[in-house]
């Protein structure tokens, strides 16, 4: 079961960097080749590129080294206004000094007494960025800083629209800042700058991530495998019932409900929240049921049944794998909901959460609980196999 | 299992050095003493210290599922900051018109430690100002709330200038010591006319909940207010008196809050400006018109739902567990630790009594290292304000646990004692007089391979 859990891991972050590979492919072209087209392409390969990192997220919390990991492709919130422009209604932590930095426009930055050059962005740079400002808001790097870069600031609040960044933000001939002209070529030669030294930057993580999994010896997948079994297993179920009752239903939906904050909101310049929720919550189930259909570029798409935890789970207890059963078909009906509306364009997840939206509001709580009940019944199962679910060791499994 | 193997040989420490010139150990009980937190200790800490910076952030250990639930939302409330009212987000707007901060993590950095003022930033500390009386200025209040929403004027600006001195050791060693002096700028609501400043730098949250429930019977047991067996160290509780009678205060620089609620919702309504049920108004004074013209966020402006999560939060932010408790300098520097007389007051240890609300943190045993008292701390240290019924010499002995990662979590520019003036432990000790007097120079005039021991044990907890 382990293994297969291995191998699973291997296959979805094998997937997650091909897509990031798609979307280089895709930012390159709207770089080089600026208009409409070339941007809703490289938004649409964004969107794609999400879907196997956000099954991948069920991986977290049951591994130390990968959630140590997550903070460099998947920070969030972001105060956005550091990276670029923004407008009245943009709202930043107000005691984060570096809010309204907007490197894209600067052509140096003060920091601690020294003027810093901001005339390129390259790698070096976006890392000693975040190091310097040291306030977690201030990020320039993962899926959400593209996915700024690709839409821009979501104006609409809690009603309908995402970011509307035009394409004439990344022409050299004729430069914008959103809607104004821009003085110079150099904002718009700077994002697609940005945009490249960012993807790269998701490519190369991604991939380190997937060695981590792969058949080396000595990595923490390998080291996963050969360990003690009551360890991995304990991992795996407190995984799984971490990402249902804390990360995902929690600090993504309960949070938001309760703040009826579009910025809570996940995805929040794209306005594609229903689509990592329905992603997140379907890769707990896949890692559940050791299943991994959507393999779709990645060879030897995992297929047959595998071990897993629900097979443990019908084999010794099964009343309550049963109860899990249903408690998953349960979410995925729910999710299934949140996630139609959201493609059909009915409502999104900003929309979902406002305060005047109780019928929205209803939906979400009710997803919260499912996931909620889906997480205590994985905890039901650790106790019946005797573990008492803590969060893993970080000793001896940190990655390097 | 490996896992557990690893932590005790962390916990352990490397043992291969002559112990003949160390006292023995049992190592069964060192490992009880390296849960600082009971069953609630963080044991999971990342060998890679630089990697262990969230190490104050995380639930006890002890939570089930469905806890760990409400721990992670109490979280999301306490890092996210708060907006200015009205807003879209209304569930956390209501900041200011006058704060220190905007989150509770601007000043609890990583649930830490605050720093004082560094000439950038005056973030994660604060200005606490009295009269003579003790008294609250009839303009600024009790604290000088350094930032206000756009259109406010802030109270004034906060810096600091330090003053040097120094201290020679037994063997010559000499240590520089510095003392800051509070430098208010740009006063916005006319002169001062408190007489006493004193700077307080954010405390760390970690086990707040476990010293919640410290029987109170325990704490009197060990108060001496007149120093009836003669060591010349005569503890006192803080009587607080409220609505809810008397009770003994446990949170603040002076033990002023008797809850890890009334403490949290203090800050919300001194530091942020955020209202809540338990304090209804504005921070203003009645000579401040700032708050009546602009917007609350609601009435209460902290949610009881909000309130609840932040409070949850805070009392399960878990302690992480010692360093090398065996390690034949720590255990040296433990046995000078007792003999130099800090334990008295940095006492030990305690078992939790039994809270209905709180099962996770009910019949711990822990390792604070604290008394909650009040102790006179001598000239040096005293800031001159009154607080209720604490003395401006008087301060509450502060816990200890989890100190060896005050640095990796808050990182170097972090300091000890209520004003941060002491950049590492051998400062914090130094300063110490008034009660402490004997220990602290006992301590001076140790060996210096001995004074490293005491150094050690400390890095252990």
């Amino acid at each position: 079961m382990l293994g297969a859990y291995r191998e699973q891991a291997y296959q979805v972050y094998d997937d997650a960097y091909r897509a990031a590979k798609r979307l280089y492919a895709d930012v390159d072209a709207l770089v080089n080749n600026p208009s409409d087209m070339t941007l809703l392409t490289a938004r649409n390969s964004w969107r794609a590129a999400r879907e196997p990192y956000s099954q991948s997220e069920a991986l977290r919390f049951g591994n130390w080294f990968v959630d140590e990991w997550d903070a460099k492709v998947n920070s969030w919130p972001i105060d956005e206004g550091f990276i670029d422009y923004v407008d009245g209604s943009y709202l930043a932590s107000p005691t984060n000094l570096w809010a309204r930095t907007n490197i894209i426009a600067s052509r140096s930055m003060r920091v601690s007494d020294r003027e810093v050059p901001l005339n390129y962005i390259v790698f070096k740079q976006l890392q000693m960025l975040e190091s310097v400002a040291d306030v977690e808001s201030v990020v320039v790097t993962g899926y959400h800083a593209l996915e700024f870069m690709l839409w821009g600031q979501d104006t609409h609040g809690n009603g309908a629209g995402a970011g509307e960044r035009p394409w004439t933000d990344f022409s050299l001939k004729q430069c914008t800042n959103g809607a104004v002209a821009a003085d110079s070529e150099m904002p718009c030669r700077k994002r697609g700058e940005f945009l490249r030294t960012v993807t790269i930057l998701l490519m190369r993580h991604l991939q380190e991530m997937r060695e981590h999994w792969g058949a080396g010896e000595g990595t923490p997948g390998d080291r996963l495998v050969r360990g003690d079994v009551n360890t991995g297993l304990n991992r795996l179920l407190f995984g799984l019932a971490a990402m249902s009752t804390e990360e995902l239903s929690g600090e993504r939906m309960q949070v938001a409900l309760l703040t009826h904050a579009p910025e809570e909101e996940q995805d929040c310049f794209s306005d594609d929240t229903h689509n990592s929720l329905w992603y997140n919550a379907k890769g707990i189930e896949n890692f559940y049921y050791a299943r991994y259909p959507e393999a779709s570029a990645s060879q030897g798409a995992v297929s047959g049944p595998k071990p897993s935890l629900a097979a443990l789970a019908w084999r010794y207890y099964p009343d309550l794998a049963a109860r899990l059963d249903v408690a998953f078909d349960r979410t995925r009906e729910v999710m299934a909901v949140i996630r139609a509306q959201g493609e059909s364009g009915e409502q999104v997840v900003d929309q979902l959460i406002a305060a005047d939206n109780p019928d929205g509001n209803a939906l979400l709580q009710d997803a919260i609980d499912r996931l909620r009940e889906q997480g205590l019944l994985l905890n039901e199962l650790a106790q019946a196999l005797g573990l008492q679910l803590m969060a893993p060791a970080a000793l001896g499994e940190a990655a390097q | 299992m490996r896992t557990s193997l690893v932590v005790l040989a962390l916990i352990l420490g490397a043992c291969d050095v002559d112990k003949q010139q160390f006292p023995e150990v049992d190592e069964a009980v060192l490992v009880t003493e390296a849960l600082s937190g009971g069953a609630t200790t963080f044991t999971k800490l990342n060998p890679n210290v630089s990697l262990a910076q969230h190490a104050y952030s995380q639930p006890a250990t002890n939570l089930g599922t469905q806890e760990r639930a409400s721990f992670t939302l109490g979280n999301s409330f306490f890092t996210s900051p708060w907006v200015s009212a009205p807003s879209s987000v209304s569930t956390r707007d209501g900041l200011g018109p006058l704060f220190n901060a905007a989150a509770c993590q601007d000043c609890h950095i990583r649930d830490g430690r605050g720093r004082p003022p560094d000439g950038n930033s005056a973030i994660s500390s604060l200005l606490r100002i009295a009269l003579d009386s003790g008294r609250p200025d009839p303009v600024y209040g009790n604290q000088i709330q350094d930032l206000a929403l756009p259109g406010a004027r802030a109270e004034a600006v906060l810096g600091i200038d330090w003053e040097y001195s120094e201290r020679r050791l037994a063997g010559g060693e000499i240590v520089s010591l510095r003392k800051p002096v509070p430098a208010l700028t740009n006063l916005g609501y006319g002169s001062l006319q408190a007489t006493h400043t004193s700077l307080r730098i954010a405390p760390p949250l970690i086990g707040m909940g476990l010293l919640e429930l410290i029987d109170e019977n325990d704490l009197r047991a060990v108060a001496d207010e007149f120093d009836a067996d003669g060591d010349s160290i005569s503890g006192r509780i803080h009587w607080l008196s409220g609505v809810e009678g008397r009770q003994v205060g446990r949170f603040g620089w002076k033990a002023s809050q008797p809850s890890v609620r009334q403490q949290s919702l203090a800050a919300f309504a001194n530091d942020m400006g955020i209202s809540s049920a338990h304090f209804p108004d504005e921070i203003c004074t009645p000579e401040q018109s700032v708050c009546r013209e602009f917007p609350v966020g609601g009435r209460p402006e902290l949610e009881p739902a909000i309130e609840e999560a932040v409070v949850f939060y805070v009392r399960h932010l878990a302690v992480p567990a010692r360093r090398a408790v065996a390690a034949p300098e720590v255990v040296a520097g433990k046995v000078l630790f007792f003999e130099l007389g800090c334990a008295a007051c940095h006492r030990p240890q305690w078992t939790t009594v039994t809270s209905p609300d709180s099962p996770a943190l009910s019949k711990q045993v822990i390792w604070p290292y604290t008394d909650l008292l009040l102790h006179d701390m001598g000239d040096g240290l005293a800031d001159g304000v009154i607080e209720g019924d604490a003395a401006g010499a008087e301060w509450r002995t502060p816990p200890l646990w989890g100190i060896h990662l005050a640095k990796v979590v808050g990182g170097q520019g972090i300091g000890y004692l209520h004003d941060g003036r002491a950049r590492n432990f051998k400062e914090a000790i130094l300063w110490h007089g008034g009660e402490a007097a004997a220990s602290s120079e006992a301590f001076a005039m140790l060996p210096k391979g001995q004074r490293e021991n005491l150094l050690s044990f400390l890095k252990s907890l």
